[in-house]
Order: C-alpha cells, then sequence, then structure tokens
C-alpha cells in the first residue's frame, strides 16, 4: 500500500531578484512499511522536501497524499493532529524544548493527544538509546550527540506510522550511529513502520530498503 | 596597541540588531511611551484635580481664613493687623434678620456686614460664582443664590427691587433670637436694591449690606455672637503654639473665643503622605512596567549576542549594542509619551469640558509642565538605563559559550505534570524573577486604580452631600414659633409620601413646654452654663427666682419637645449614637435628652424629667434613656430638649404640630420627584426649603470639573494596568514565536497553544488581582481613613472594580488569541527558522 504520494512537488524561494528552485518537480512515492534513505549534497533540497512531506512546509506547486488524504486540504490543527499521531519528526537542529526535561521533552507529543504514555515501551527506547542518565536533564545541559538522540527517542515515542529524520545520527560516532540505525529498522519491522531519513553516510544508506538521490532540487537516481 | 576604529561596525551590527528585532522595540518603546505619558498626565491632571478640590472646600466654607476670634474689639483687630503671623483679619458682624419677603414669611435669612479686607481677601474666592458687586450704598444687599431662593426669585437682576422686613439686631441677643424676631416688634420695612448676588457652596441663606446700613442697625461688632474676626494666617498650617502666642498679644477676655481647627496640620501631614504614597506607587508601576518589557527583551538578545561574543566581539561592544536600542527606544518613546501626555491633559481634557458645557474658569490650574515633563523625561530615562544595566552585564560577563545556551530563566527542572495541563504554570514560573516583575508591576498598577478610584469617590460632591444631608429634602413650618396653625398637616404628609420616588417622609412635630427647676438633673448643666460664654447672667438670683417659678426667668428656661417617628429615630441614633431600648422608646416609656453644652449622658441619663405641656398644670414625667443632637429648626428656651415618640407627643400635646419633615427620595438628588413635592406645595406660604438637591445643583458646574479630571486620572490609570498586562503578552508570545513553531511541529495544535495561553493569562490575572485587592483594598481604605475631611464610611467601588476585573479577564482570554494569530501566520519551518524577533 502506498502510504505516501508526492506529485511533482516545487518549492521556490524568492529573494529579491533570483529564485531559489529549492525543490524542482519531485514526484515520490513511499509504500507502507518501507525504509527510505534521501541522500544528495549539501543544499540539494533534502531537508526542505522532508519538510514538504511531514506538512511543516507548503509546496509552491504539487500534492502531496498522505493515506490518500491531501495534506494541502487539511486545516492547520487538523494537520498538526495528523502529525502528532502519524509522523515522527527529527530535526537537523533537534529543536528540543529547552524549558522541559529530556524526558518530558520525549513523552510531550503523546500527552499532547491526551494519552498516557506506554511508560515501558518509552522507558526501551530511551534505555535503547542510551539516555536512561539523563532523563531529568534539561537539553542545555547536553551534549550535540544527546539532543538529537533525545530528538529521535521523542519522534519514535508516539510509535507513528512515519518516521522522517533529517540526518538522525549527524552528531554521533559510527557506532552508535549504527546501534540507532538499527534500533529505528527493529522498530520499524516491529511495528510495520515507514521511516524516511536523510543521511550523507553511505553505510547508513545502505541499510535503507530504498535510496533516493536528490540533486539540485530534482531526482537524480534511486529505485 | 593599536586603536582600530570599528565604532562604525558597532554602530552597524546595532543597527541591524535593533531592525531585524523589530517588534520588540515597538513593544519597548510603547512602554517608555505610556509611563511618560502616565508621568504627565496623572500627575498633570492630577494637580489640578486636587486644586479643584481644595477650591471646593473652601467653597464649601464659604470664606477663606483659619482661625476666628469672636466679639473683636477695635484695639484687637488692630493689633491683628500689625502682628507678624497673620497675614489678613477681616471683620464680619451679623446685624439683621430679615423676616419678611413682600409680606411673606422669610426664614434665617441674616444680614452681614463684612469689611473690605473680609470681602477681597477672604470671601471672594470662596465664591463659584458673582454677579455685581458688594452693597455700597445705605438701600443695597447682595444676596446669596440660597437666599433668592428662599425669597422666591428664579431670575435676579442687578438693580431690582426687593420689599424686605427686617428685625435690626442691635444689643446683646443670642439663643431666643428667632423668637424675639417672631413678633413684629421692632421690625422695620425697607426696600432694597439688589447689588449682587453670589453662589457658594455653604448652601446658606446670607445677605451682605453696605457699612452704612450696618451703622442703621445700631449692631456692633462687640455684640455677643454677632462679630467675629477672621484671621488668615501667614502660614496655614498652625500649631497650638502659634494660637496661644496670638491669643496672648489679644488679650481676649473671659467670653471671647479663638476657635480653630486643631487637627488641621494633622490632616496636612496626613494628605501629604497619603499623594507621596499614591505618586510613589504611580512612579514605580510606570518604572515596572518599563524594567519588566525591557527584561524581557533584552534577555532575549543574550543569546544572539553570546554568539557575537564568540565571533569575537568584546564585551565592551556587546553593551554598547545593548544601551544602543535603549536610547533610539527613549528617544522615540519619550517624545512621544510627553506629547501625548500634555496633549491629553492640557488639551483634551479642557475639551471635554468644553463640549460638557463647563465653564472653563480657572481650569487652567497646573501651569508648571515644562517642569513636569523635564522630571517624567529625566525619570523615564533613569529607568530605562537601570533596566538594561542588568541584562548588559550578563550579556558582557558571561562566556560566549554560556551565552549561547542562556534560556530566558537558566536550567530549572521542573516537576512532572501532565503534560498541557502544567503548561501554563510552568511557562509562567520558567522565569520567577521576571513573573514577579510583571505581577508587581500589574499589581501596583491595579492598587493605584482601586487607591485613586477611592479617592475620587471620597471627594464626590454627592457622596459628600449623601452623607452630611440627612435627607433630600427638608420642609419646615415657618410659622412653628407664631401659632399653632397645621401648616404641615398630616394631609400633606400623605400626600407627599403618596407621590412616586419619595422614599420616605418624616414629620418632626414640637412643641414648647414648661419645666420646674430640676436640681437633680441639670444641677451640672446650669451651673456651666451660667460659666460659659452663652451666660444668660447671675447664676444665683436667676437660680433662685427659677425655683421660685417667677415667671420671666421661668420662661427663659423653657423646654421643647418632639416628637418623632421610628424611621427618626433611626436616623437620630445612626451607628454612633446611644444604645436605646427602641420598644420602650416607642411606648412612650423613655425620652431622648438633646445635646446643649456638655449636658453628658452621665448626668442624664435614667434619671426622669417633669415637664407640662399646653401651659397646663399637670405635671408629667418620664424617664431619659439617652443624649442626641437636637433634629429641630427653632429654639426655646434654656432647659435642654426631649424627644419623645410621635405617638406619646400627640398623647401629651392637645394640637401636634409638624415643625419640620424631612423628605427621603428613593433616588437621591431625583430632580422629578423634588419638582413634584414643590409642584404640590406651591401655594403653601408658611413653609421653607431645604433641599440637597438645590445645594448640589450650585455645586454642579464645579462637580463637573472634578468629575472629568478625576475621571481622567482614573481611565488613564485602568488604561495603563490594562496596556501594562497588554504589552507583557504581547512580549510574551512574540518571544516565544519559535518555540510555539516547535510544539507545532511535533504535534501541539495551534487551538492547544491558544488555550495554554489563556489559561496563562487567567493565571497571571487571577494571581495579580487576588493580590492586588488583598492589598489594595486595606492601602485604599487606610488613604481614604487619612483623607477622611467629611468623615464618609469607607466603601469598595465595586462597579468600577468589577468593571477593571472584567476588563483584565477579557483581554486575558482575548489578546493572547489576537497575538498569537498574529504572530504565528506562516508555515511552521519559517516560523522555526525565523531569526531574533
Ligand atoms: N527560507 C529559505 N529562503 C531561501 N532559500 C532557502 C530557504 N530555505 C532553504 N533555502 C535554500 O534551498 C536549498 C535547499 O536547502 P535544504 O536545507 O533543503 O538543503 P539540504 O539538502 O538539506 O542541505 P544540507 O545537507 O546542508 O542540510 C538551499 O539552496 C537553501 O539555500
Ligand atoms: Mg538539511
Amino acid at each position: 500500500m502506498e502510504i505516501l504520494k508526492a506529485d511533482n512537488i516545487k518549492k521556490y524561494y524568492q529573494t529579491g531578484e533570483t529564485t531559489v528552485k529549492a525543490l524542482d518537480g519531485i514526484s515520490l512515492g513511499i509504500q507502507s512499511g518501507e525504509f527510505v534513505a534521501i541522500v544528495g549534497s549539501s543544499g540539494s533540497g533534502k531537508s526542505t522536501l522532508l519538510h514538504m512531506l511531514g506538512g511543516l512546509d507548503t509546496p509552491t506547486d504539487g500534492t502531496i497524499r498522505i493515506e490518500d488524504k491531501d495534506i494541502s486540504k487539511m486545516s492547520a490543527d487538523e494537520l498538526t493532529i495528523f502529525r502528532r499521531r502519524k509522523i515522527g519528526f527529527v530535526f537537523q537542529n533537534y529543536n528540543l524544548l529547552p524549558f522541559m526535561s529530556v524526558y518530558k521533552n520525549i513523552v510531550l507529543p503523546i500527552q499532547l493527544d491526551g494519552i498516557k504514555p506506554d511508560k515501558k515501551y518509552v522507558m526501551e527506547i530511551i534505555e535503547t538509546l542510551g539516555l536512561t542518565e539523563k532523563c531529568d536533564a534539561m537539553p542545555d545541559q547536553l551534549s550535540g550527540g544527546q539532543q538529537q538522540r533525545v530528538a529521535l527517542a521523542r519522534s519514535l515515542a508516539t510509535k507513528p506510522a512515519i518516521v522522517l529524520a533529517d540526518e538522525p545520527t549527524g552528531n554521533l560516532d559510527s557506532k552508535t550511529s549504527l546501534d540507532v540505525l538499527g534500533l529505528i529498522k527493529v522498530v520499524s519491522q516491529k511495528y510495520h513502520q515507514t521511516v524516511v531519513i536523510i543521511t550523507h553516510n553511505d553505510e547508513i544508506a545502505q541499510m535503507a530498503g530504498r535510496i533516493v538521490r536528490i540533486e539540485d532540487g530534482k531526482i537524480v537516481g534511486g529505485i | 596597541m593599536i586603536n582600530v576604529d570599528n565604532q562604525h561596525i558597532v554602530r552597524e551590527v546595532a543597527q541591524k540588531n535593533y531592525n531585524s528585532n523589530i517588534k520588540r522595540n515597538i513593544i519597548t518603546s510603547l512602554a517608555i511611551i505610556i509611563t511618560s505619558f502616565l508621568i504627565v498626565s496623572v500627575v498633570g491632571i492630577g494637580i489640578s484635580y486636587w486644586q479643584m478640590i481644595s477650591e471646593r472646600q473652601i467653597k464649601m466654607n464659604g470664606m477663606d481664613y483659619d482661625i476666628e476670634l469672636t466679639e473683636p474689639t477695635k484695639a484687637q483687630v488692630y493689633t491683628a493687623k500689625k502682628m507678624e503671623l497673620i497675614k489678613y483679619a477681616g471683620v464680619s458682624v451679623k446685624c439683621a434678620i430679615v423676616n419678611k419677603t413682600d409680606n411673606k414669611p422669610t426664614s434665617k435669612l441674616q444680614l452681614y456686614w463684612i469689611d473690605d479686607t473680609c470681602w477681597n481677601k477672604q470671601c471672594l474666592q470662596a465664591l463659584d460664582k458673582k454677579t455685581g458687586r458688594y452693597p455700597k450704598n445705605e438701600n443695597e444687599i447682595m444676596l446669596s443664590s440660597e437666599a433668592l431662593r428662599n425669597i422666591g426669585i428664579k431670575k435676579p437682576t442687578v438693580g431690582m427691587k426687593i420689599n424686605m422686613t427686617y428685625f435690626p439686631l442691635s444689643g446683646n441677643y443670642y439663643r431666643t433670637e428667632t423668637k424675639n424676631t417672631s413678633t413684629d416688634l421692632g421690625c422695620i420695612d425697607k426696600q432694597f436694591i439688589l447689588s449682587g448676588y453670589y453662589t457658594d457652596f455653604t448652601g446658606s441663606s446670607k445677605g451682605y449690606v453696605s457699612k452704612a446700613f450696618y451703622k442703621t442697625t445700631g449692631a456692633k461688632q462687640t455684640d455677643f455672637t454677632q462679630g467675629t474676626l477672621k484671621i488668615s494666617l501667614k502660614n496655614s498650617l498652625y500649631s497650638k503654639k502659634t494660637i496661644m502666642k496670638i491669643q496672648h498679644q489679644f488679650k481676649i477676655h473671659h467670653r471671647q473665643v479663638i476657635s480653630e481647627d486643631s487637627d488641621s496640620i494633622d490632616q496636612f501631614v496626613k494628605t501629604v503622605i497619603v499623594l507621596v504614597l499614591l505618586l510613589a506607587m504611580i512612579f514605580i508601576s510606570g518604572s515596572l512596567f518599563i524594567f519588566n518589557t525591557m527584561y524581557i527583551s533584552v534577555s532575549k538578545d543574550i543569546r544572539l549576542l553570546g554568539q557575537m561574543k564568540t565571533i569575537g566581539m568584546t564585551s565592551k561592544q556587546l553593551k554598547e549594542i545593548i544601551y544602543y536600542q535603549a536610547v533610539i527606544n527613549s528617544c522615540i518613546g519619550i517624545p512621544v509619551g510627553l506629547s501625548v501626555g500634555y496633549f491629553v491633559s492640557k488639551k483634551l481634557i479642557p475639551m471635554v469640558m468644553k463640549m460638557e458645557n463647563i465653564r472653563l474658569a480657572g481650569s487652567d490650574r497646573f501651569t508648571k509642565y515644562p517642569l513636569l515633563m523635564l522630571i517624567a523625561a529625566l525619570f523615564s530615562i533613569i529607568t530605562v538605563l537601570f533596566s538594561c544595566s542588568k541584562p548588559a552585564k550578563m550579556a558582557g560577563n558571561c562566556s560566549p559559550i554560556e551565552a549561547t545556551r542562556y534560556q530566558n530563566g537558566g536550567v530549572r527542572s521542573i516537576k512532572e505534570t501532565n503534560g498541557i495541563q502544567g503548561m501554563a504554570w510552568q511557562n509562567i514560573f520558567r522565569d520567577r524573577k521576571r513573573a514577579v516583575i510583571i505581577m508587581a508591576s500589574f499589581v501596583i498598577s491595579i492598587i493605584v486604580f482601586l487607591t485613586v478610584n477611592v479617592v475620587i469617590k471620597e471627594n464626590d460632591s454627592k457622596s459628600i452631600l449623601n452623607e452630611t444631608w440627612k435627607y433630600d429634602l427638608g420642609i419646615i413650618n415657618e410659622k412653628t414659633l407664631d401659632s399653632d396653625e397645621q401648616v404641615i398637616s398630616e394631609e400633606l404628609n400623605k400626600k407627599i409620601s403618596n407621590i412616586s420616588g419619595v422614599d420616605q417622609t418624616r414629620p418632626i412635630y414640637s412643641a414648647i413646654i414648661d419645666a420646674p427647676y430640676q436640681q437633680k438633673l441639670f444641677g451640672n448643666y446650669y451651673k456651666e452654663l451660667y460659666l460659659s460664654r452663652y451666660s444668660p447672667g447671675n447664676y444665683k438670683s436667676d437660680i433662685s427666682k427659677y425655683e421660685k417659678g417667677e415667671k420671666n426667668i421661668k420662661k427663659m428656661f423653657d423646654s421643647k419637645i418632639i416628637g418623632i417617628d421610628g424611621n427618626e429615630l433611626k436616623q437620630v441614633l445612626g451607628d454612633s449614637g446611644p444604645k436605646i431600648n427602641i420598644r420602650k422608646f416607642a411606648m412612650g416609656e423613655t425620652a431622648i435628652m438633646c445635646n446643649w453644652l456638655s449636658l453628658s449622658p452621665k448626668d442624664a441619663v435614667n434619671k426622669n424629667f417633669y415637664f407640662s405641656t399646653d401651659k397646663s398644670e399637670k405635671q408629667n414625667k418620664i424617664k431619659i434613656a439617652g443624649i442626641i443632637d437636637d433634629p429641630t429648626k427653632f429654639a426655646s428656651g434654656y432647659t435642654p430638649y426631649i424627644v419623645v415618640s410621635t405617638n406619646k407627643f400627640k398623647e401629651l400635646v392637645k394640637n401636634p404640630v409638624i415643625e419640620l419633615m424631612e423628605v427621603d427620595y428613593k433616588k437621591s438628588l431625583d430632580k422629578k420627584t423634588e419638582k413634584k413635592i414643590k409642584e404640590a406645595l406651591k401655594e403653601n406660604e408658611n413653609i421653607s426649603f431645604e433641599s440637597k438637591l438645590d445645594l448640589y445643583n450650585d455645586m454642579l458646574g464645579n462637580e463637573r470639573q472634578i468629575r472629568v479630571l478625576g475621571n481622567g486620572v482614573g481611565y488613564i490609570i485602568a488604561v495603563l494596568a490594562v496596556m501594562n498586562y497588554v504589552n507583557m503578552m504581547i512580549a510574551s508570545v512574540q518571544n516565544r514565536k519559535k518555540e510555539f513553531a516547535t510544539l507545532e511541529s511535533i504535534g501541539m495544535t495551534k487551538k492547544q497553544q491558544v488555550k495554554v495561553l489563556i489559561k496563562e493569562g487567567i493565571i497571571y490575572a487571577a494571581l495579580s488581582s487576588v493580590v492586588a485587592f488583598a492589598l489594595g483594598i486595606p492601602i485604599s481604605y487606610v488613604v481614604f481613613q487619612n483623607m477622611n475631611i467629611y468623615r464618609l464610611s469607607f466603601s469598595v467601588p465595586f462597579f468600577s472594580n468589577a468593571v477593571l476585573l472584567l476588563v483584565v479577564f477579557m483581554i486575558c482570554s482575548f489578546i493572547p488569541v489576537l497575538v498569537y494569530k498574529s504572530v504565528c501566520s506562516g508555515t511552521v519551518i519559517e516560523r522555526m527558522q525565523s531569526i531574533g524577533e
């Protein structure tokens, strides 16, 4: 089943005289349970694409359907609720809430849905990501890699349908990177979860079921 | 070391930083504008208001002087004029009483002669309106508006002729005055020419006459109770010692007294303390307002500034950037605030007055605006500089890494809370210091509002009149002393009480009674009477004649019986009156004695009073339950009067006559009702009125000015309290724009965010309101009591407080949503990536 379908999406930024074509006609379908890696050089438009897929940004042109729903037709709040339940997002710069402890950051999206977090599951993730000790710490007391792991834990905690991760291991050493990826893969298989990650790491890209290559806002390779 | 010219680059960074934070800087400038505006307008208008109040107080006194010497001799007047401590000394002599105008009875119209000093220096400023001039010719007269009303002249014109019958007050004359004038014996008919008329706020029926006329009456300034020397002191804050000194120089004889307001200095000190307190609160709330906004704004910058530090900016340069912004904001904020303040207090308020058709006489009271504006500007600058000194120091001192990690409030672990439930609380107390400052400035502005409101209410003419007047309309039987005629009949009473708008009528009956000599009850009192300045003559001989029942003397010691109903009883007892058994009084078992001199309850209560009514020989006795002030208008003899229930009165007196009827309206100062009553009594020539409404109408022009000024101050402070809050909410939402985007990215809907914001707002409002009211009501009570010259009872102005609360809570749920909607537009990513703001 095709869980996500992007059709000819474009994102143009107009800065003064020049137009930056961050995305220039991308069509992409992702099957349920798939593990996709997006690669490409810096500035090629990977993050922009991921934001579009997660409904965080609106394309200049083109449509995105998730679970057969056109997300451009959703209201802001519908989209937010949809995101909360279906999508786990890991940002390139983490975007943790500075005034909440690590644990609170992780369970916040669940609580926002008015649900009690599945503590056992959350602790399992926290443990796998090596954050047990840091549960009560505040984000600005953590290293870059630790913050990244918190962001990852947060994205997984809601058991979303799709995880969209922007370089989730960019700040981790290679061993930890592989561990984390292993976790993502296990989780994705166990819960039949769709995962899309952006990475510069070839080894990680190879773990994915499919690799999509982007250059200058266009898909230039991959299946 | 080479001194590189990097000044321009710092300036450029500062300029860029300013522009990129333009919204935040607008908020800061707004805070500065509001504070400067607040100081200029509140102080400016406040001072004008205060001057108006003081003037009204003088007008309510009818004359402006500090102390008074009774029956001054020529020598004493001469001494006074030369005395170092004395500014002015003016003579006033009561010289005649008018008892008929155009052959209709006229009550209590007393004619005075006052000298030039008294008129020019003590009287003129106490008049609200004046037409014509002081009488010069022997047949000229000047009348107060109350007097004109009393004699039925609705449209007075200077030069009009008025036929009056007056009784010249030559020789000694006191207490039984009305009795003497009631007979036509010695009365003189005269045609006066109205040389002028005036309005003051005394509500007294008074006329001024020329020196020539005064001479014809035979009254002298040394005549007992008639002549007084009004003295204005150079320093109107006098002490007992000053008075003693003056008294000594006057060499006053035993019947003379100097009357003084002994607690005037106390009152002055109290008032000054209160005003200083209010002013301090206004300044503090203004400075906290600026401080709060600046603090939020600059703290927000610290992260960015820290980053600049990592790329090589020095602490000094960072501070310069912070101060640069502050100075720009001040340069915009202060002039704008000052101009708006000046405009509002100097132009808008007079304009409002003009629109309300208020006479502008003397409305240009406060003139020292340049000085005030200078003070306000200095104050704002100092506050601004002080407000950014701490953040600047912080930015300058902290290491670059700390700075990049700096978050408002820094690290503080928060207890496990239930998701968004606790979020609002958490947000508020994320930075405790900030929360305290915001709350403090909010709380203080509410307290100022509460207090100012109470002061305004306390000085409202209506409250003063309602407190100082026992009734809306007093209907007086002018024939009381002359005949047993039923001028105010029972039917009339019924007719008036049936007029819609009349709440109740309280008829007060009276009759003169004989009282035999009663040593046990009045022994001390008579002794005191003969020792006092009111002494009727020789104690021994008079009392022995009285004991023997000699007719003339016995008549001198006549008493009076007064009959009142249950409502009147409640009125005369009040809250502070004697506690008596109401049932026994109503049954006619007990009576209440009227106070005269220092008749003490110890002497009278529980003793029997003997008297006989209707000139009969039959002696009655009644037990005295307490002592009150005389509620009636006309005087009898020296023996204190007795008050009984209406039923008892009717049992004792064959032909009960109503001396005075007090009328209360359902709505105080109700014009329609008063008109109806006066209409109903039009035909009745033998009555006169004492109307609260008439006096209020006299005061109306002045009252409107006071109200515009007072409300002006009140509204401005309310607006500040509200603006303070709005600004805080804007700043708070603005500063968390990025955070909101992040929350949205992980699934917090806008609805949920708005909910949290509203909750936050309501918590703020509730907490600060609770604190503000808990502190504000006691503070306003203290302020009220310290300024309470009319002895009003304190009440919380519920209505305006409720309005304020309502506005505050409405804004709490309204403004955050509005700000949020305007700030949080655009896609999540756009907002997350926005820098600064
Ligand atoms: N708000 C914006 N305004 C203008 N141009 C933008 C904006 N956001 C992104 N771009 C441009 O769009 C292009 C794609 O950016 P994007 O962040 O998607 O790159 P990326 O592939 O994620 O790079 P990296 O691997 O370095 O993270 C870049 O050229 C960037 O400069
Ligand atoms: Mg990127």
